[in-house]
């Protein structure tokens, strides 16, 4: 695939499978949130992924971080797979790992204070001296934009914008370089989120750090990322350099994905493709292509053969049996 | 903007529920009264008067027992043993039943399954009869009492705790300690445990009540604490007779009602408290 | 343009909480006309939830009071001073209501079929069997595939997608002359978003019905409103046509809130930000409620609220469109 020297983070067909419905007397079934993924993340770019909710999105994000263990595949880290790590070395690796989370009502301990929240990780590395840290979550504290005074109150006494910030500093106060961003501007109001889609921003570029920034809303991933990929049903369909993708979509589900995205403008036409029907069950997933159930442009060849993502050139990937006709057709 | 905090917002609520209110100042009173008596009083619990079962009167205000002994003194002694067994044994319960049902509901797999089976096991044996049995093999007294009682109390420390961690486990900010590289330990210690704390502290003070009940039960059949040494229940125990509870009750109703007003008192505390940590739980 | 057939003036609805009592919206009128689209956005605790919640008279009495002088008029006929029987009446007869969360406002022990055929039986005091014809009707109006297997089903066995599908079939069943839709798409995935406002736009197309949006999709109001009411804080402050409005925004909170979202057409490397976040009710500044955030205050807007001033045919609450001033951006 790409160039190896360059990508922080390799993830080599990473499946997860859970178990549903097992019971006393009944089989179980399985469920594949994450089915055969590969991607590359490079030092200092941001990776956006696409996708509807159970697409599989957050499951693949939180198993590169092993928060959830992956049930196949690798996840490489400069060379490392962490999937081979023991649980203590696994640990020391979360330093440079981090995440941000989509809720801050919920990602925040209601027990601690700012100032405890955001030194726990220095804390639980025994980094510097005790004043060396609360020294550090100063600093942190003032990249992210909270104020001093604000230190030693709890986070309910937070509105959701600031909960945010809290998240991003205890993310960023160990120095990691790669951090899984899992929606992290979905559960705020409009006029705060640009506020800390800025921050995230400014941050990568003070740090230099890589991002694979999970949405379900293709305007925030078209602005914050470099490259984009969108995933269905548990796996990726389109990957590309934003400025590729979003001129050039080629899969159909991309594309349907971004005609149905509403557009605050009223003058704007929209190539009209319209999905119909629901995302079927990860449980039991359609054969063939993932997608056929729901493409406008099925053939007979979808409904029996999956299609694997392909380079199409200029690094933009598709999984599609029949993007070569459509390529041309759209 | 005015700093507020969870605690002080848990004592507003507490404040406002009467019976709560009426149930601590009863306690407070109550402790107080079993702590100083004997210090500013020249209480002698275990002397024998002249005149055994005596009327109340001047020298003696509940009168005395069958033996001779001061009643008011012996209730005044009794009370301290039963809140102490109350209080001791309950925190063994805790003691067991806490570390156990946070191992439970945190790991999941065999541990859960060995700890929540053995709680079950404890469960549905007939506390009253097993600990009897213990007792009458161990031989009956003060410390056999408090803790056969307090062995007996884990499952249901355990259990309570064990539910609430299953629902904190799933919190994001749990995730979050994790994603930092936190150890599982103090992860239990700093991030599940203060969350998932109030309904064990309520179970606390139903603990409390429960175990001062058991072993009035226990001194009351003959096997808790034993004669000459005073509790509420072994003061009962003289009411077993026909023609005490007939003829003399000054020697049966003030254990009675001190008995009954303590029990009260702390379930309705446990009620305040209920209601003041989680006003959800309330409908 | 057609005659309104709902008429608010001057909406203004408070809470009593622990230190007193709040307003929470203020000084809000509009009005909607058969077979047109009212779009009212605003961020959460703007009060455009108040707003209709208090014109249905939905809001607990003990704890919320709506002000006297407020009047909300249904075919000229004020709503204000019924009763509670008469409004549940008129709640589901002519006014209709889809909510966000589908999960919760379906019972989830009876099956779809029993709990569409209620309305039926109870307004229009259809039989059984008639009701459930009806139901089934309904249900292949609003798209849902198999009908007659869904009408057995629980609403837990259909997809989030069918369940918001659900809702606006029961909202319609009674032909309401008003449907109030409270952030109808909020917790929909976008592909299916797209579906269930093509669907609510078919509808109104064949029935006339007067919709209420209520999100703070700029998005969606962009797609299915025709005309746009911001509110901020409890207060109204920019009304304008949707041309109008995406092209032309007066109100500097309008201008902000536009500038802040990311656009699919345009690249930019640092979005507009509003700096501060919205006041809460126990602090409302004394004169315009934007003023901390607004780049454009001026010493009038700390000491004064401005009031909602006409700019041909557009409403819009600031004092740099008041009379006198030509201020343009």
């Amino acid at each position: 695939m790409m160039n190896k020297e360059e990508s922080l983070i390799r993830i080599d067909n990473l499946s997860k499978e859970f178990d549903v419905g097992k019971g006393f007397l009944s089989k179980g079934k399985k469920l594949k949130a994450v089915d055969q993924v590969s991607l590359e993340i490079r030092k200092g770019e941001t990776l956006g992924l696409v996708g509807e909710s159970g697409c599989g999105k957050s499951t693949l994000g939180r198993c590169i971080l092993r928060l959830i263990e992956p049930t196949g595949g690798q996840v490489f880290y400069k060379g490392q797979n962490l999937l081979e790590l023991d649980r203590e070395s696994m640990r020391k690796m979360r330093r440079s790992l981090q995440m941000i989370f989509q809720d801050p009502y919920a990602s925040l301990n209601p027990r601690m204070t700012v100032m405890e929240i955001i030194k726990a990780p220095l804390d639980v590395f025994h980094i510097g001296s005790p004043q060396e840290r609360v020294q550090k979550v100063m600093e942190i504290a003032q990249v992210v934009g909270i104020r001093e005074e604000y230190m030693l109150r709890y986070p309910h006494e937070f509105s959701g914008g600031q909960r945010q910030r809290i998240v991003i500093a205890r993310a960023l106060v160990l120095d990691p370089e790669f951090i899984v961003c899992d929606e992290p501007v979905s559960a705020l109001d409009v006029s705060i989120r640009s506020q800390v889609l800025n921050l995230i921003r400014d941050i990568q570029k003070t740090y230099n750090l890589s991002y694979l920034f999970i949405s379900h809303d293709l305007s925030v991933v078209k602005h914050i990322s470099d490259r984009v990929a969108v995933m269905y049903l548990g796996s990726i369909v389109e990957m590309a350099d934003k400025a590729e993708l979003f001129s050039n979509p080629v899969h159909p589900y991309t594309q349907a994905l971004m005609s149905a995205i509403p557009v605050p403008d009223v003058d704007v036409v929209k190539n009209e493709i319209y999905l119909e029907g629901d995302v079927p069950s990860p449980v039991d997933p359609p054969e063939g292509c993932r997608f056929h159930t729901r493409c406008p442009y099925a053939a007979e060849a979808c409904r029996q053969t999956r299609p694997q993502l392909k380079d199409m050139g200029n690094g933009h990937y598709t999984a599609c049996l029949r993007q070569e006709e459509l390529a041309g057709k759209l | 903007m005015k700093r507020s905090s969870y605690f002080r917002d848990v004592v507003g609520r507490f404040k406002t529920h009467k019976l709560a209110m009426a149930g601590m100042c009863i306690l407070i009173l109550e402790l107080l009264l079993l702590l100083l008596l004997p210090v500013m009083m020249d209480l002698k619990p275990y002397e024998i008067y002249s005149g055994f079962g005596a009327f109340p009167s001047k020298e003696h205000i509940l009168g005395t027992d069958n033996t001779g002994r001061d009643l008011f003194a012996r209730l005044i002694y009794g009370g301290r043993t039963s809140l102490y067994v109350g209080l001791v044994s309950t925190l063994i319960s805790f003691a067991i039943g806490v570390p156990l049902g946070m191992l439970a509901g945190y790991y999941k797999g065999p541990v859960e399954t060995v700890i929540m089976r053995m709680a079950d096991v404890f469960m549905s044996f007939p506390s009253m009869v097993f600990i009897l049995v213990l007792v009458s093999v161990l031989g009956p007294s003060l410390s056999t009492a408090t803790i056969v009682i307090g062995i007996m109390g884990w499952p249901g420390f355990a259990r309570q705790l064990y539910g609430s961690v299953l629902s904190v486990r799933e919190k994001e900010y749990v995730e979050a300690a994790k994603a930092v590289g936190t150890k599982n330990l103090t992860i239990m210690i700093r991030y599940i445990l203060p969350n998932s704390f109030a309904p064990i502290l309520i179970a606390f003070t139903f603990g409390v009540a429960n175990a001062i009940l058991q072993e009035s039960g226990l001194s009351f059949l003959g096997m808790g604490v034993q004669v000459p040494k005073a509790s509420w229940g072994n003061m009962l125990y003289a009411a077993q007779s026909v023609s005490v509870i007939a003829m003399r009750p000054w020697m049966w109703v003030p254990p009675g009602i001190c008995l009954l007003v303590t029990v009260l008192s702390i379930n309705l505390f446990g009620d305040g408290l209920r209601d003041a940590l989680d006003p959800k739980m309330k409908l | 343009m057609a005659e309104p057939i709902l008429e608010v003036t001057n909406l203004k609805t408070g809470f009593y909480a622990k230190q007193g009592f709040y307003n929470a919206i203020e000084d809000v009128s509009f009005s909607v006309s058969p077979g047109k689209t009212l779009g009212i956005v605003g961020e959460s605790g703007c009060g455009k939830s108040v707003t209709c919640m208090s014109m249905l008279k939905l809001l607990p009495e003990k704890s919320a009071r709506v002000d006297e002088g407020s009047s909300v008029k249904m075919h000229g006929q004020e709503l204000t001073g019924k009763s509670k029987k008469e409004m549940c009446k008129i709640r589901g007869n002519e006014i209709a209501m889809i909510f966000q969360d589908s999960m919760t406002s379906l019972n989830p022990v009876m099956t779809i079929g029993r709990q569409m055929a209620e309305p039926f039986m109870v307004h229009q005091g259809l039989s059984r069997k008639q009701a459930r014809e009806k139901a089934l009707e309904m249900l292949k109006k609003v798209g849902i595939p198999s009908p007659e297997i869904k009408m057995k089903q629980f609403p837990h066995q259909l997809s989030g997608g069918q369940r918001q599908r659900v809702m606006i079939a029961m909202a319609l069943s009674c032909n309401p002359d008003v449907l109030i839709a409270d952030e109808p798409t909020t917790a929909l995935d976008v592909t299916i978003q797209a579906q269930i406002v093509r669907l609510m736009k078919q509808l109104q197309e064949t029935s006339g019905t007067a919709i209420i949006l209520i999100t703070h999709d700029m998005g969606i109001v962009a797609e299915m409103a025709d005309e746009i009411m911001v509110m901020y804080a409890g207060n109204v402050v920019e009304k304008a046509s949707k041309r109008d409005l995406f092209q032309n925004p007066l109100h500097p909170y309008t201008k902000g809130l536009l500038a802040s979202i990311p656009s699919l057409n345009k690249d930019v490397d640092r979005l507009y930000t509003i700096e501060g976040v919205v006041p809460g009710l126990q602090n409302m500044p004394k004169g315009c409620r934007f003023y901390d955030r607004c780049q454009n205050a001026m010493a009038v807007c700390k000491e004064k609220n401005p009031g909602l001033c006409d700019r041909g045919g557009r409403k819009v609450r600031c004092f740099l469109y008041e009379e006198g001033k030509e201020a343009d951006a």
